[in-house]
């Protein structure tokens, strides 16, 4: 049985390989796999983003660290997927439509609902939204994560832009 | 059949051009995808990921090197659908 | 009637985001173009990962949003962060590495009045490794 599968729902944060700086999801509140996922985090006032302070009120939490946080609750989401292999690194790869609807500030426990549109072994779709005391305060249409092997991955000793995978032509689209 | 075929090509080719942003009519059955609309390996993979939502189907990702144009997409997708066009 | 001082913009939430070094802004064609080094360590930045040290794609977008500043008006001066339209993140961005950041604005109007879009291309050495599209809209 795979790690995830006998993992309860409220530990299953701690699968994820993020360190605890950037763990941002507390806890699994409710899980189908396969379907859907309801995840919560709470935003605490001592996060280093707060660290540098207000002069004029309170500070909003960084919008980009709230769909950090429902990434990765789109992450476990997959992870908990029969298709998912536990081998590679789930890995956010694109985002299309993120929506701030309202601020979010410490002390607020953000509750992410996670929609599974599709996913395979290597790649997996949701859509989301957050909410703090029942009122939505932002929504994602998409969200693609792909996994990566670990060997594709830089080592913590590895020196500065020693990079794994060779650099392919582009140009803006 | 050929209704249908040609349904199944052109939803195709509008996933496709939605994916690597270019306008449907703007696609041709073999231009390359890489040479001549600059796609990267992350559009393949996301073209790979709506086919597979849009139709319910898997491809293995090693099929991924042979899409390289939208009649190459329209055979693997057609061979791992079942159309029998 | 009293006047202020012209104030910086800045966006209205809490950064995420180390002192990162990056180049004086150069502009060209609509564009602000600088170059971006970027840091090791960090709190986030040691979390992600513990084994395999790599720049959160988020943070991407979190730059864009900071580099939109060189191109918003000066008033109002606290800008909040409504959308992040898309982000792409072709490939894994290291630290110690160099991105040469190309940010435009889109010359229609955003969604609501005063609303600004922004587009940003990351490059590293001529390759594209993201790019990111956000809204900014005056804090109220």
């Amino acid at each position: 049985m795979s790690a995830v599968r006998s993992t309860a729902p409220a530990v299953l944060p701690q699968l994820l390989p993020h360190g605890a700086g950037m763990l941002l999801v507390d806890r699994v509140e409710s899980l189908t796999p396969g379907r859907c996922l309801v995840a919560a985090h709470t935003v605490r006032a001592d996060e280093p983003c707060f660290a540098a302070g207000a002069d004029d009120g309170r500070l909003r939490y960084p919008p980009t660290l709230l769909l950090e946080s429902m990434g990765q609750a789109a992450a476990l989401l997959w992870m908990a997927s029969t298709a998912y292999q536990h081998e590679q690194v789930p890995m956010l790869a694109t985002v299309r439509g993120f929506r701030l609807l309202g601020p979010v500030f410490a002390g607020d426990v953000v509750r992410h609902r996670v929609r599974l549109e599709h996913c395979g072994q290597q790649s997996a779709m949701a859509s989301a939204t957050t909410e703090v005391d029942g009122v939505r305060v932002a929504e994602v249409e998409s969200l693609l994560a792909v996994g990566r092997r670990p060997a594709e991955l830089p080592a913590a000793s590895a020196a500065p832009g020693e990079v794994a995978s060779p650099p392919t032509k582009e140009k803006r689209a | 059949m050929t209704d249908v075929s040609t349904t199944h090509y052109e939803d195709l080719r509008e996933l496709v051009a939605d994916v690597l942003e270019v306008e449907p009519d703007e696609l041709t059955g073999d231009g390359s995808f890489i040479e001549e609309y600059e796609a990267d390996s992350l559009r393949a993979i996301e073209m790979l990921a709506r086919i597979e939502k849009k139709y319910r189907i898997e491809i293995p990702q090693s099929e991924l090197e042979k899409m390289e144009n939208l009649d190459a997409v329209y055979a693997v997708t057609a061979g791992y659908a079942g159309w029998s066009e | 009637m009293t006047t202020t001082a012209a104030r910086s913009p800045r966006l209205g939430h809490a950064s995420p985001l180390t002192e990162m070094p990056m180049s004086d802004p150069s502009y060209a064609n609509d564009a602000v173009v600088r170059l971006v080094e970027i840091p090791a360590g960090g709190a986030y930045q040691d979390s992600h990962f513990p084994e395999h040290p790599i720049f959160p794609g988020v943070f991407l977008a979190e730059l864009c949003c900071r580099l939109a500043l060189d191109l918003v008006d000066h008033a109002p001066a606290v800008w909040a962060v409504t959308q992040i339209r898309a982000l792409r993140l072709v490939a894994p961005v290291h630290p110690g590495e160099t991105l040469e950041v190309r940010t435009v604005r889109d010359a229609q109007a955003g969604p609501a009045r005063n609303s600004v879009d922004v587009w940003s291309t990351f490059s590293r050495d001529g390759t594209v490794v993201g790019t990111a599209y956000v809204t900014l809209e005056p804090q109220p």
